[in-house]
């Protein structure tokens, strides 16, 4: 006999095109509510006041920094897919201006048609809301067209990503990146044909926070690892959209369970090898969330291929939220934790880690450059003179020239988030 | 709970399976499936396959190669 009464159920479309629908039961302790816990007069308050940018420009300094410290392999593979996937962003940023190729038929279901579509060309997850400006990056704001946002999802290799933290797994991260940034312009050209304008916000040049979209449309909620659980793939998935002006029905945010679950669980906090992940919820910009702390999390990613330890620990992406949420009516556990299988994990020269078990690092290990190339220049410029240090012209000079070099290459959004 | 825990309250004890007998596994598969198209299907159904073992579960609906090998390594 099931230990939890169910609340709800949700039903969801199978794992792959030819799959059949999924049912997940949601406990009564578990259900929250749809999406995320959020006060919309906050979130358009900090929008308006502290509107949000890109990591690739406020963290610039930082994103810059990790080529420094990349294993050969990882620094080849990754210069290897930004030469790839360039063309791909090229034409993503473009993709906006293009004109209609055919002509609407206003008679067509054209929000299930774009659903059917995406799904048979191999997106996991198809869901539709408005485009959230209150999410979109600064710089981006000016280049986003079309009110209505398409939200994609193209699930990462389920084999690769077990190896976390591994070259394979960050071939599986970044080449799902490299099919979904093809697949995207494929859909795009679709949606054109069937006479609306198309715009791609590519994986790799993120226009926006696409996690609230992906929310709002009904397709996963926020984990403790600060990611999008979904469904099927929990974390093991990589997100793009596409804005378009076809007259779209949106879909609407669901309650998996996952806002309470991730309270009981704990495992991706317990294991993250960093201590970058908190155990209680913040209201953070007007929604209730597990704020990741980017500084403790950012020298380990850099410096252990991509770390991701928080996504191999999680129990929705290595069983799926249908047997995890199906074990927690039936006994009130969660699937998984305190197992070696799930929570084990070799973490390079530091050695194998068990459940109960962390890596350590010193001080210095998380002394990274932080904010804008700009900003850190001046930081460390400001910190010499604070040190009591004299500064020849020729420093301050080369200081200047430093930050105008910064200046003149301009800021890019590109990279991925 | 844990098994102290659940051993003091009277409950059922689960034995999980440990990282030599995971290794084992996984090489085994690996080594007999790894060129197969279902190879990909028999991974996730081992980790399922090995959540519901370590849960003292009964492993309904996990492949039959995956049930034999969890019962020959455990």
């Amino acid at each position: 006999m099931a230990l939890k009464s169910v609340d709800h159920v949700v039903v969801r479309p199978g794992r792959t095109f030819s799959d059949k629908d999924v049912e997940i039961p949601v406990a009564e302790d578990l259900t929250t509510v749809p999406g995320i816990p959020i006060r919309h007069e906050d979130v358009s308050f900090y929008s308006r006041m502290y509107p949000i940018e890109s990591q690739n420009v406020e963290k610039a300094a930082d994103r810059e920094w990790v080529w420094t410290v990349y294993e050969d392999d990882i620094y080849e593979y990754r210069e290897r897919h930004d030469e790839l996937v360039k063309p791909l962003v090229d034409a993503a940023m473009v993709s906006g201006d293009l004109e209609p190729t055919g002509t609407p038929d206003f008679d067509m279901n054209i929000t299930e048609d774009i659903r059917s579509k995406a799904r048979e060309l191999g997106f996991g997850e198809v869901g539709f809301t408005r485009y959230d400006f209150h999410y979109a990056y600064s710089s981006k704001k000016s280049w986003v067209r079309y009110e209505h946002a398409i939200c994609l999802a193209v699930e990462q290799d389920y084999v690769m990503t077990q190896t976390i933290p591994s070259l394979a797994a960050e071939q599986a991260h970044f080449g799902t990146y490299e099919i979904e940034g093809a697949l995207m312009l494929d859909l795009a050209d679709y949606i054109r044909e069937r006479g609306y304008h198309a715009q791609v916000h590519s994986p790799n040049d993120n226009s926006a926070a696409f996690i609230p979209m992906f929310v709002a449309a009904g397709l996963g909620q926020l984990g403790a690892n600060g990611q999008l659980l979904s469904p099927h793939f929990g974390s093991r998935s990589r997100l793009a959209i596409i804005t378009t002006d076809a007259p779209l029905n949106h879909d609407e945010p669901v309650d998996y369970g996952i806002n309470n679950f991730c309270k009981e669980c704990q495992i991706c906090v317990n294991r993250c090898p960093g201590r970058a992940l908190v155990r209680e919820k913040i209201w953070w910009r007007g929604v209730e969330k597990f704020k990741v702390i980017y500084e403790r999390c950012r020298p380990v990613m850099a410096r252990y291929s991509g770390c991701a330890i928080c996504v191999k620990t999680c129990p929705v992406q290595r069983y799926g939220m249908k047997p995890v949420m199906e074990h927690y009516v039936d006994t009130g556990e969660v699937l998984g934790k305190g197992s070696e299988n799930l929570e084990g994990y070799d973490f390079q020269d530091k050695g194998h880690f068990s459940p109960g078990e962390l890596p350590s690092f010193d001080k210095k290990f998380f002394e990274i450059p932080h904010g804008t190339k700009e900003d850190w220049l001046f930081e460390q410029f400001k910190s010499r003179l604070e040190e009591g240090n004299s500064t020849s012209d020729f420093e301050a000079m080369e200081f200047v020239s430093n930050v105008k070099e910064v200046l003149d290459k301009g800021k890019t959004t590109r990279g991925d988030e | 709970m844990n098994n102290e825990s659940k051993f003091l309250a009277g409950l059922r004890v689960t034995l999980m399976l440990e990282r030599l007998q995971l290794d084992a596994i996984f090489k085994d598969l690996e080594g007999s499936w790894v060129d197969h198209p279902d190879y990909e299907h028999l991974v996730r159904d081992a980790h399922l396959g090995i959540a519901y073992f370590d849960a003292g579960k009964e492993l309904v609906d996990i492949d039959q190669r995956i049930v034999d090998l969890i019962n020959k390594f455990k």
